[in-house]
């Protein structure tokens, strides 16, 4: 043990406890990317709100202002009833349109084939949220989200099996329209539910889902020499090194702005 | 091979309940230095992620091989320990400033009450780990401030004790 190095830890353990879960650091990267989109949202015009688990939204005057990410197994979307105290998240509307999104933190998708997908930041219309917030235990949606981010806080910085994880997680997620022959997936098909939102049919292709959508891998690290093979093809950004004041941090955020402000209105 | 001079920083690390980063030490020395992309070249692998056609110009087979990782051996480690340590723990206690920051702005500006604000009777936003049934940590700007004041102490620590073996003579 090296005592001076152990007392300056436990003084930033003991404060931010956090630090200490398996989950704290990967939460708190996640974190700081969806408050960076959330706040370029605000500064482009649109009209963001920050949600409590059972819908209400924290006001400017409440003095309880705790905003709340799951540090445990990953799960869907709570269901309102259970209350306020579990995952918090963000609602959108862009000017001059009626339409509200919701950017969702760690949050597991149904795929095609039944497998459950953790997306870290997740874009999706309202209307999804709405509906399983509505379910007495909450649940998850099943399909792809319009924007979805993996992020990547780990220190190595990467490789090619990241993103072959990443395109297969995006495929399972990507309904299509000939999977009319899928008996389990909801009918008429569309591209994420439950909900009933506009513009919501399934994809052509998954070469067309993944350019209806954005997606990005995003990693603090930086990607490993050989690792940015397969992004071009499959659509998935590679970002990075993305931490506070890096050219990649702020590039990452305008562009997802300007693709949210010409894509979801 | 890992330089047995790390030892006592891991358990320090493990008692802290870090051993996540203890963890990463190991990896990241073991792994060596790897080369990485260049933001000219990240940026180039995005370029054509929304290009309407799907052909396979410009394409060109890879396996994704990395060149080989130069290792990191002796006193290099100890640097590359200490640095790893004091900059991954700085960086997601900044992460978390500027989260909680970017929320109380967000949250004053969908109202008015500007005056509250001003008098001081509206809180601050407090961020939460949650197991779902249990609250494993909440922070606010006190505890992120007087965290982000011990990194600078854990900095020192770190030289201070790197420098009793090597002499001072670190990177």
């Amino acid at each position: 043990m090296i005592p001076a190095v152990q007392t300056a830890l436990d003084a930033i353990v003991n404060n931010v406890t956090a630090l200490t879960h398996a989950k704290g650091a990967g939460r708190a990267y996640e974190l700081y990317i969806m408050t960076g989109i959330a706040e370029g949202l605000a500064s482009a015009g649109c009209a963001v709100r920050v949600q409590r688990s059972d819908e209400s939204f924290i006001a400017p005057t409440d003095a309880d202002r705790r905003f709340i990410q799951r540090g445990g197994a990953p799960a869907g979307v709570a269901g309102k009833a259970q209350g306020p105290g579990n995952a918090s998240s963000f609602v959108f509307q862009l000017p001059n349109s009626s339409r509200q999104w919701e950017i969702w933190n760690g949050i597991q998708f149904i795929g095609r084939s039944a497998a459950l997908h953790e997306i870290d930041i997740a874009i999706v219309p309202r209307e999804v949220g709405i509906a399983l917030r509505g379910l007495p235990a909450g649940g998850s949606p099943t399909g792809r989200a319009k924007v979805s981010i993996e992020c990547k806080d780990v220190g190595d910085p990467g490789s090619q099996d990241e993103m072959r994880t990443f395109v297969a997680r995006l495929y399972d997620l990507t309904i299509l329209n000939w999977h009319r022959a899928v008996a389990h997936l909801a009918h008429p098909l569309q591209a994420i539910y439950p909900g009933k939102p506009a513009g919501n049919g399934p994809y052509y292709s998954f070469w067309d889902g993944n350019r209806a959508t954005f997606n990005v891998v995003a990693r603090r690290s930086g990607f490993r020499s050989g690792s940015l093979a397969m992004t071009g093809y499959y659509g998935i950004q590679p970002r990075g090194p993305v931490v506070p004041g890096s050219s990649e941090d702020a590039a990452l955020v305008h562009d997802l702005v300007v693709w949210i402000m010409s894509n979801l209105n | 091979m890992l330089d047995p001079r790390l030892f006592d920083l891991l358990k320090t690390l493990a008692a802290a309940d870090l051993d996540w980063l203890a963890d990463e030490v190991v990896r990241g020395i073991l792994a060596g230095e790897v080369q990485l992309e260049t933001e000219d070249s990240v940026a180039a692998a995005r370029s054509g992620v929304f290009r309407a056609r799907q052909d396979g110009a410009g394409l060109k087979a890879s396996d994704g091989q990395a060149q080989e990782a130069l290792p990191i051996e002796g006193e290099a480690q100890l640097d590359w320990a200490i640095r790893h340590v004091s900059i991954r723990l700085r960086d997601a206690l900044a992460m978390m400033r500027a989260s909680a920051d970017r929320l109380d702005r967000l949250v004053d500006a969908a109202g008015s009450d500007g005056g509250a604000r001003l008098q001081g009777k509206v809180g601050r936003t407090q961020l939460v780990l949650s197991s779902g049934e249990n609250v494993l940590d909440e922070a606010g700007p006190k505890e992120l401030s007087a965290a982000q004041q011990a990194v600078a102490e854990l900095k020192r620590a770190l030289e201070q004790w790197r420098d009793t073996w090597t002499g001072g003579g670190g990177a």
